[in-house]
């Protein structure tokens, strides 16, 4: 007689312990469950305890032993083992990211060269082999082993022993598991597919014969087999989409899974019956390859949504992809993929090279500069101890430093998905109310269809209004319209831009009048030397001029010592002054190579004209009193600002500079960039009241000036300040200086309305045209099968190209 | 009844191939270890699944006597009797195979012949005894007697074929079905191909339930 079998699925059910077994690691039913408190071995069946008995009779060694000599299962050989390479496993920065449970001492681990139950079983028995180990529990499905220590233990001992009798091991953090819950998802997905597609083509090999006029007994036989494979599809294959269908009836809401459930039912059921009755109207053939095509759709989908959702995150494209992992211990690096880097490990960063994870410095010293999270422009020396982050630049020299955390964990991703709007784009909102309507009257015109069926025989209406189901699901609308946006917001990322969320998108797409703030948008926002004039004599002076700035901290003291560095990189020693004297306000003087020199105001040269001069500060260099040279400084307008104003002007209605600067100042800017409007002399609230009465405004400025106004505007694009105080009030940051990528951002914007609106209208083409010749009784089911995905397809194409072609980079 | 044979000539094998195929993963991880110590080479392996196949034909071959013996052999009134009893009684487990999630039934004295199975296995495959290698095929074609319900139900299902060689045949095919999990790669077919293991419960007590229904479906039912 039977005795026990293997118990129920452990997730629907709650008569399964939460035990494992403890010979195939499956669960456990509860009634077999008492003996694990007293320390017993429990197992799933007395098949699993017998074979169990039989096995732990002998030594752990023979087994290994067995596994080493079975040529059956012969192995390459083991990575050569670098002993030392677990033992970052122990650093405390290390386990506090990966370890957890009480007092820190289980750690996962990813297992490589697991595939079978020996293997599984000499695996969790390592605490043979190394002193130290608590327990080792491991799933074959998962491949990951959860190593519990005890106290003494070390969890670098326990890796590399596993790596000495054969396994791979690679410690999992958080981001691992989701993968592979992910993964397994998908896998999941793929089964389903698998089985839809396998059933398919037997059925229509099947439905082959029939149609060429198979008869008698073949013919019976051929439509039960077809009857019979049609049951794992409609119940296995299909299930997705009843329980898309469920929720939609409970939600009171149509969507695409309604009409998809619908047709699968009603044709399953007619099927079935003329099936038994024995009439020739069955649709198994129609019916898989829908279901196949479908699934296959859904999942195409899937997989481009998560490829472009893991490249949205500003990590592709503000943070390298590899970086040089450096060994302390033999003073050599090597390339790495980012996505490897774990706490703990230490990384070699180049002068001019982006940082590639968070982390402390080690050695080195430098400028790195942090403009992205404190929003101040100016680089920040460096030093053993201070902290650098993921995506900011090394302008220094090399660094070494200490990674704390990468990929997800870095403080850019966790900044960004914390800021991610979520709300709907307001294209997809009109669409899917559109496609709401749509279906109603899909529905309502098949039931027409059914009941008039004038002329008609039940049967060919039925046919009828099953291709016009079949044809009428909006599938462009749930495939198409989001990844239309999530690529329109990669190939913003591509460019620097972050967005928060995809409806930031739309927004920009809608805006017609553009307001450009001044000072930090269009301008570099501090003083630069914008001519060094020698009005007397050969000397130009300017390493004069820097020895007696370098100790002031006046603006203008910076932006000459600033220009004297880029002219000169290497300057003179400070023991050349004496007598340096500083009047604040002023200006400078003191003795250089016994000569006095002074620099404070000098009187601008007026033929340069009124306006310019209204920008500007001139001072100038007095040798013993005369006037040597000319100084004009000015916060100078970017160079690229007035190429891309003209391009704005071209793609706005309005463009407009508001700023709360002088008059004067604003009007220079104004006629330097070609701009016709400017408002100067702006208060905050003058701002905010311009830009909340127009509709249809994007405002560009400084994130945290401008916050008032930007909150007010329709849209908002920051430019400069720190990302998380920009998105407070801004819809998107441009991590690059200055205005460039704008122009770009909005022609990405209205490009991925275009392409949205566009691969709609085609669906609802295809759509009607379909339903119309399915009306006319030109469509049977099997071609309305094939069709509807066809289309969706052809959406599908036309968002990709659209987007991505246009903007490839 | 040419169409009918003909449907059952195809459709029980495929049905059973299938079902032992897909229902596998089980074997894979409840006997994978005990195959690795039973069989060292290739031409081991060989042995240990050719004794197998030798055992569960064997019992195949019984169950079917039985069927035979006890449905034919009896009055025409009562064989009919006695085959609804089967048939019902096969349906009634199931059932309770269904709705409990598997069928245990105490059987008295079942932990004193296991003790026995287990130190037989024991001696077989201890790897201190000379010429353990020889014994693959005797552990191969010992290994019904470790406790498998997958495996009893097939072969009291069986036992409706009412046919020695038929039921030995079908034993054959399920055998058929198990050799790509042991075999090939426990740990591939077993991510690819199986069913989730927690499904096989339901499977049991669906084939006792085909097992009850479908003979009598046959006989009595004309298709048309």
């Amino acid at each position: 007689m039977p005795v026990s079998l293997t118990p129920q699925q452990d997730l629907r059910s709650k008569k399964t312990s939460p035990f494992p077994c403890d010979h195939c690691g499956l669960p456990v039913p509860e009634f077999r469950a008492a003996a694990k408190s007293s320390g017993e071995k429990i197992f799933c069946c007395e098949g699993c305890r017998t074979v169990y008995q039989i096995i732990t009779g002998h030594q752990l060694e023979e087994y290994y032993e067995i596994k080493k000599g079975s040529e059956f299962f012969a192995r390459s050989q083991p990575a050569s083992s670098v002993l030392s390479r677990y033992s970052y496993l122990d650093e405390p920065v290390v386990k506090e990211k990966l370890a957890y449970g009480s007092q820190a001492r289980c750690m996962d681990f990813y297992v490589e060269g697991v595939h079978c139950v020996a293997c599984l079983w000499l695996i969790e028995r390592i605490g043979k082999l190394v002193p130290g180990v608590e327990g080792v529990q491991m799933s074959l499905g998962s491949m990951v082993a959860k190593v519990t220590l005890k106290e003494q233990g070390s969890f670098s001992s326990v890796a590399e022993g596993l790596e000495r009798i054969g396994y791979k091991p690679h410690p999992v953090s958080e981001g691992h598991q989701a993968r592979d819950l992910n993964s397994a998802e998908n896998r999941r997905e793929m089964t389903r597919i698998g089985v839809a597609g396998f059933c398919m083509m037997n059925i229509m090999i099947l439905f082959i014969s029939i149609y060429a006029g198979a008869e008698g007994g073949m013919l019976h036989l051929f439509r039960w087999l077809s009857g019979l494979l049609f049951i794992p599809v409609a119940v296995y294959g299909a299930a997705p989409f009843y329980r898309g269908a469920l929720s939609s009836l409970k939600i009171r809401e149509i969507n695409i899974d309604l009409p998809v459930a619908g047709a699968l039912l009603l044709g399953s059921a007619a099927s079935v019956w003329n099936l038994v009755m024995g009439s020739e109207h069955i649709y198994f053939d129609s019916l898989t390859a829908f279901v196949f095509l479908l699934l296959s759709a859904r999942y195409a989908l899937k997989t481009i949504y998560q490829k472009t959702a893991s490249q949205m995150g500003a990590g592709e494209f503000l943070i390298p992809k590899s970086a040089l992992r450096w060994n302390p211990a033999t003073k050599t690096s090597e390339v790495a993929a980012v996505e490897t880097l774990l706490p703990g490990e230490f990384l070699l960063i180049p002068q001019g090279e982006i940082i590639a994870a968070d982390g402390e410095v080690t050695s080195g010293g430098g400028y790195a500069d942090f403009h992205m999270f404190s929003g101040e422009s100016e680089p920040v020396k460096l030093k053993p101890g201070s902290k650098v982050f993921a995506g900011t630049v090394n302008v220094g020299d090399d660094l070494i430093i200490e990674v704390s955390a990468s990929g997800r964990q870095t403080r850019i991703e966790r900044l960004l998905e914390s800021v991610q709007n979520l709300e709907k784009p307001k294209t997809v909102e009109i669409a899917d109310a559109a496609a709401k309507r749509y279906l109603a009257v899909v529905f309502a015109g098949a039931a027409v269809l059914v009941v008039t069926s004038q002329g008609l025989s039940f049967s060919e209406a039925f046919d009828r209004a099953l291709s016009m189901i079949i044809i009428a699901c909006p599938c462009a609308l749930a495939l198409a319209t989001p990844l239309v946006y999530r690529m329109g917001a990669r190939a913003a990322a591509q460019r620097g831009v972050l967005l928060k969320g995809v409806s930031a998108l739309d927004k920009l797409s809608r805006t017609r009048n553009l307001y450009l703030d001044k000072t930090g948008t269009l301008t570099y926002g501090r003083y630069q030397v914008l001519s060094w004039k020698i009005l007397k004599g050969m000397d130009d002076l300017i390493e004069t001029a820097c020895l007696l700035e370098k100790r002031s901290q006046h603006p203008i003291a910076i932006a000459i010592r600033d220009y004297a560095h880029a002219v000169y990189p290497l300057m003179g020693d400070l023991s050349l002054v004496s007598d340096w004297k500083e009047v604040l306000g002023r200006g400078v003087s003191g003795k250089v190579n016994g000569k006095h020199y002074e620099i404070k105001g000098a009187r601008a040269d007026t033929r340069s004209g009124a306006i310019e001069a209204s920008l500007l500060s001139s001072v100038g260099i007095f040798e013993e009193g005369d006037l040597k040279v000319l100084i004009i400084l000015g916060d100078k307008i970017r160079e690229d600002s007035p190429a891309t104003a003209e391009v704005l002007k071209g793609q706005f209605e309005m463009v407009q500079i508001v700023t709360g600067d002088r008059a004067e100042s604003g009007a220079a800017a104004a006629q330097v960039l070609g701009v016709q409007k400017f408002t100067a002399e702006m208060s905050p609230e003058d701002k905010r009241s311009i830009l909340g009465a127009d509709p249809f405004s994007l405002m560009v400025g400084d994130g945290a000036n401008d916050a008032a106004a930007m909150k007010a505007a329709s849209v908002s694009v920051a430019v400069q300040g720190s990302i998380e105080t920009s998105f407070q009030c801004a819809d998107a940051y441009l991590t690059t200086p200055g205005i460039g990528t704008l122009p770009e951002l909005i022609s990405i914007a209205r490009r991925t309305r275009s392409v949205v609106w566009a691969a709609l209208l085609t669906s609802l083409a295809y759509n009607l045209t379909g339903m119309v010749l399915a009306i006319l009784g030109h469509v049977t089911p099997l071609v309305a099968a094939i069709v509807m995905p066809l289309s969706s397809l052809t959406v599908l194409v036309i968002a990709y190209a659209g987007v991505n072609l246009r903007f490839k980079k | 009844m040419d169409c009918h044979s003909s449907v059952t000539h195809v459709l029980v094998p495929s049905a059973v191939l299938t079902a032992s195929l897909l229902g596998s993963g089980h074997c894979a991880l409840m006997c994978g270890g005990l195959v690795m110590s039973a069989a060292r080479s290739s031409w081991q392996h060989f042995l240990y699944h050719v004794g197998r196949l030798a055992s569960y034909a064997g019992l195949g071959y019984i169950s079917g006597l039985a069927g035979e013996n006890v449905i034919s052999r009896l009055p025409q009134s009562v064989s009919a009797a006695a085959a609804w009893a089967v048939a019902l009684s096969f349906v009634a487990l199931g059932w309770i195979g269904w709705r409990k999630g598997g069928l245990h039934l105490p059987v008295p004295g079942a932990d004193k012949i296991n003790a026995w199975t287990v130190r037989l296995f024991r001696l077989l495959t201890d790897p201190s005894k000379p010429g353990r290698h020889y014994y693959a095929a005797l552990i191969g074609a010992l290994s019904i007697f470790l406790p498998c319900g997958w495996l009893y139900s097939f072969v009291l299902a069986s036992v409706t074929l009412a046919d020695p060689l038929k039921s030995a045949g079908i034993m054959a095919v399920f055998w058929a079905g198990t050799l790509p999990a042991l075999v090939v790669s426990p740990w591939l077919m077993r991510r690819v191909v199986f069913l989730p293991e927690s499904v096989l419960p339901k499977l049991s007590s669906l084939l006792l339930i085909a097992a009850g229904v479908l003979p009598i479906l046959m006989r009595y039912v004309k298709f048309s």
